[in-house]
C-alpha cells in the first residue's frame, strides 16, 4: 500500500504499518458508556450535581449539597460524595460543621486571598530544579520571588513538595505547589456557619487531565499518610481559589485571586525547567588524582600521556562524574577523550533526511566487543540530557572532529567513552582498543 | 466530501455537544459511536493491550461527558478527545514493569496471525511491520504517542498540536527527534530494517 509522498521512507513504513495494525474489534463503548452514564444518573440522589450545568446551579447545588451534608453523616453517603468529585490524589470530602483531624490542635483561620507560605525549607530555583526528582513546572515569563522544596515525611516514600511564591512574599499573586507522592484531603464544609457561602466545586481540564476549580468559601487542606489517614498538624484553611490537577505521579495545586479561566490558562502556560548545569570545562588536576576520585575506571590510550586532565564532579546530577583527557597542544589538541558516568549525551546531526547537502555520517562499529559509533563527515552538535533525557538548556556544542562514542557496563553503571580525533576510523578503534 | 458536506457534519457534531452539556445522553451516544473507533484504536496502540485499550477509550468518554461543561463549542472536539484518551492511556504505561509485560504481549498477539500461510511477499511485508511495530516499542511512553497519533492515526501536524497541547514548532522538532531517536534504535537492534534509515 502506498502512502502520503511528502513523508520519507521511515514515516512512510510508519504509516503503513500503522494501516496495518492488526486492530482487535472496537468493543461497543457508545453502548457501555450510555449505561455507565444512564447507572450514575439513577444512583445519584435528587440533590447531585450536573457538571456540565450552568454555574449558577454549582453553586447553588453545592449550597445544597453542603446543607444536606450536615444530616448526612453517615460514611457511606460521605464516600459517594468524595468518589464524585475527587481525584486520585486529592479526596475532596464534605463534612460535619466542624472539621477536625485526630490530635489536631484548633483549625487554623483563613486568611482573605492568597496566603503567604510560612513553611519550611526554602531555597533558590537552581538549587531546587537541581534536587528535585520530579520536573518542576514554572510559567514562562514569570520568576518566582519565593521558592520551597520539602522533603515530605510521613507521606511515603521520595515525597516531596515544590512551591513556588509569585508577586509579594506577603501577599502573593499566586502560589504553585508541585507534589510528588503526595495526596491530600480538602474539606469543604467546616467554615460554613462562619464564612457564610459554600465552596463552589468545578470539575475541569488541565492539558487534558481531570482537574477541580474550588472558589466560594474557604477549604481546608490536609495531608494524607500512605494509609489515607490524615497526618497531625498539617491542615491548612485554604481561602484563596485553587485549581488543582494531576499528571502522572505528580499533584500540581495553584491558589490563586485569578478566575478559573485565567488559572486553567495559567495551568496550561507551566514549562518545564531545566536543572542548573556547571559546563564550562572546569576542575583541571592530574591523573594520578582524577584516577584516585573517580569512580570508574580511567583508560588512557598505550603510550600517550595526557597533557590535561579534568575531572568533573556533580556534573549534572549529584553522582555524574566526568574526565576530560587532552592530549597534544592544548590549544589545538590532536585527541580528546571523555569518559563519563552517570550521565546522558545527546547528539544532533548536521543534516535532516531531506537536506541534499553533506552531512554527518554514522557507521556502526565495535570496540574491544563492545558496540561503538562512528561519526563523521559534517560536524554534530552534542547535547547533554539530564536525568529525565531531556536536553540541558545551554549545554549544545559543536563537535567538528569525528568521533569514535562506546559504553562499557550496562545503563545503571555503564561508562560512555568519547573520543574526538582527526584519525581515520581503523586508527580510532586501534587507539581505543589499546586504552587501558 | 464536500465542503458544503464537511460544514453540515461539523454543525451536526457540535449540535450534539450542545445537547450533551445540558444532560442529554442519547446525544452524547451519538458522539461517542461516532468516535469510538478511533479513541479505541489510539488507545490500542498506546497500550498494546485489547482490555486496557478498552478501558481506556470507556474511561476516556466518561471523563469527556463529565468534563464537557468546560469544552467550548466552536472548537474541534475531536484532538480534545484524543487528548483525554492520549492521557488515560499514558497513564496506564506508567509502570515500566507493566510496560514490559504489555509489550510482549503485543508481539505474541501479532504472531498468532501469522498462522494462516500468504504469499511470500504479503508475509515479508507482514513481517516488516511487525518488526517496526517492536522499534517502535522501544521509544518512551510520549514518544510511542507521539508517532501513533502523526503516523499511524495520520493526523496532521496542526492536530497533534491540538492534541498535545504544545506549538505546532515544537510538534515538529518532537517529531524529528523522534524519528531520529527511532532510526538508532533500528539500525543498534533491527539490522534487517536498516533499509528504512538509509536516507539518513
Amino acid at each position: 500500500m502506498s502512502a502520503n509522498n511528502g513523508f520519507d521512507k521511515l514515516e512512510n513504513a510508519l504509516i503503513v504499518a500503522g494501516r496495518n495494525v492488526p486492530y482487535p474489534a472496537t468493543p461497543p463503548l457508545a453502548a457501555r458508556v450510555r449505561a455507565q452514564l444512564e447507572s450514575e444518573r439513577a444512583q445519584r440522589p435528587f440533590w447531585s450535581i450536573n457538571w456540565n450545568g450552568p454555574r449558577w446551579a454549582f453553586t447553588f447545588i453545592a449550597a445544597v449539597l453542603i446543607a444536606l451534608v450536615l444530616l448526612l453523616a453517615f460514611p457511606d453517603t460521605r464516600e459517594a460524595i468524595a468518589q464524585l468529585i475527587g481525584l486520585r490524589t486529592v479526596r475532596i470530602i464534605q463534612v460535619t460543621p466542624t472539621p477536625t483531624v485526630p490530635g489536631a490542635t484548633p483549625v487554623p483561620s483563613a486568611t482573605p486571598g492568597v496566603a503567604p507560605v510560612t513553611q519550611c525549607c526554602q531555597t533558590t530555583l537552581e538549587a531546587a530544579t537541581a534536587r528535585a526528582r520530579f520536573k518542576i513546572l514554572l510559567p514562562p515569563g514569570d520568576t518566582p520571588s519565593q521558592v520551597f522544596l520539602q522533603p515530605v515525611f510521613g507521606s511515603g516514600n521520595d515525597a516531596a513538595q515544590f512551591i513556588a511564591v509569585f508577586g509579594d512574599p506577603n501577599a502573593p499573586r499566586y502560589v504553585l505547589y508541585q507534589a510528588q507522592h503526595i495526596v491530600y484531603e480538602k474539606m469543604l464544609s467546616g467554615f460554613e456557619k462562619q464564612l457564610g457561602p459554600a465552596t463552589v466545586v468545578d470539575m475541569t481540564l488541565v492539558n487534558g487531565h481531570e482537574a477541580r476549580w474550588l472558589s466560594g468559601a474557604p477549604h481546608l487542606l490536609v495531608r494524607l499518610d500512605a494509609n489515607g489517614s490524615p497526618l497531625v498538624d498539617t491542615e491548612r484553611a485554604v481561602s484563596a481559589n485553587t485549581l488543582v490537577w494531576e499528571m502522572g505521579e505528580m499533584t500540581y495545586r495553584l491558589e490563586t485571586t485569578l478566575s478559573e479561566a485565567e488559572a486553567i490558562h495559567l495551568a496550561e502556560s507551566l514549562v518545564a525547567v531545566s536543572p542548573p548545569t556547571n559546563l564550562a570545562q572546569c576542575c583541571e588536576t592530574t591523573l594520578e588524582d582524577a584516577r584516585a576520585r573517580a569512580h570508574f575506571q580511567i583508560l588512557v590510550p598505550r603510550g600517550e600521556t595526557p597533557s590535561k586532565v579534568y575531572l568533573q564532579e556533580k556534573f549534572l546530577n549529584d553522582i555524574a562524574q566526568q574526565v576530560i583527557l587532552v592530549f597534544g597542544d592544548a590549544e589545538k589538541p590532536r585527541l580528546i577523550i571523555y569518559e563519563s558516568q552517570n550521565f546522558v549525551y545527546g547528539k544532533v546531526l548536521s543534516a535532516s533526511s531531506k537536506d541534499a547537502g553533506p552531512r554527518t555520517l554514522i557507521d556502526f562499529t565495535y570496540v574491544n566487543g563492545n558496540e561503538a559509533r562512528w561519526l563523521s563527515g559534517e560536524p554534530h552538535l552534542l547535547v547533554y540530557l539530564d536525568a529525565r533525557g531531556e536536553r540541558v538548556v545551554g549545554s549544545e556544542r559543536t563537535v567538528s572532529m569525528n568521533t569514535l562514542v562506546w559504553e562499557t557496563g550496562d545503563a545503571t553503571f555503564g561508562t560512555t567513552y568519547r573520543l574526538e580525533t582527526n584519525l581515520s576510523e581503523t586508527e580510532a578503534v586501534r587507539l581505543a582498543e589499546s586504552m587501558q | 466530501m464536500t465542503p458544503g458536506a464537511v460544514e453540515r457534519e461539523l454543525n451536526e457534531e457540535q449540535d450534539l455537544i450542545a445537547r450533551a452539556q445540558r444532560g442529554d445522553t442519547r446525544a452524547y451516544e451519538s458522539l461517542v459511536r461516532q468516535y469510538e473507533q478511533l479513541a479505541f484504536r489510539a488507545a490500542f496502540l498506546i497500550t498494546r493491550n485489547e482490555s486496557e485499550a478498552a478501558d481506556a477509550a470507556q474511561d476516556a468518554f466518561l471523563r469527556a461527558y463529565h468534563a464537557l461543561g468546560s469544552f467550548k463549542l466552536g472548537q474541534p472536539f475531536r484532538p480534545w478527545l484524543l487528548r483525554i484518551v492520549t492521557n488515560l492511556s499514558l497513564n496506564r504505561l506508567q509502570s515500566a514493569q507493566r510496560r514490559t509485560r504489555m509489550t510482549e504481549r503485543y508481539t505474541q498477539q501479532i504472531l498468532v496471525g501469522e498462522e494462516n500461510p500468504s504469499p511470500q511477499r504479503a508475509a515479508e511485508e507482514r513481517e516488516q511491520h511487525e518488526r517496526l511495530m517492536q522499534a517502535v516499542a522501544k521509544l518512551s511512553a510520549d514518544e510511542q504517542a507521539l508517532i501513533t497519533l502523526r503516523y499511524f492515526l495520520e493526523l496532521p501536524e496542526s492536530e497533534v498540536a491540538q492534541t498535545l497541547k504544545i506549538p505546532l514548532g515544537t510538534v515538529k522538532s518532537r517529531v524529528h527527534r523522534t524519528l531520529a531517536k527511532l532510526r538508532e534504535i533500528i539500525q543498534r537492534e533491527f539490522p534487517d530494517l536498516k533499509e528504512l534509515t538509509i536516507s539518513y
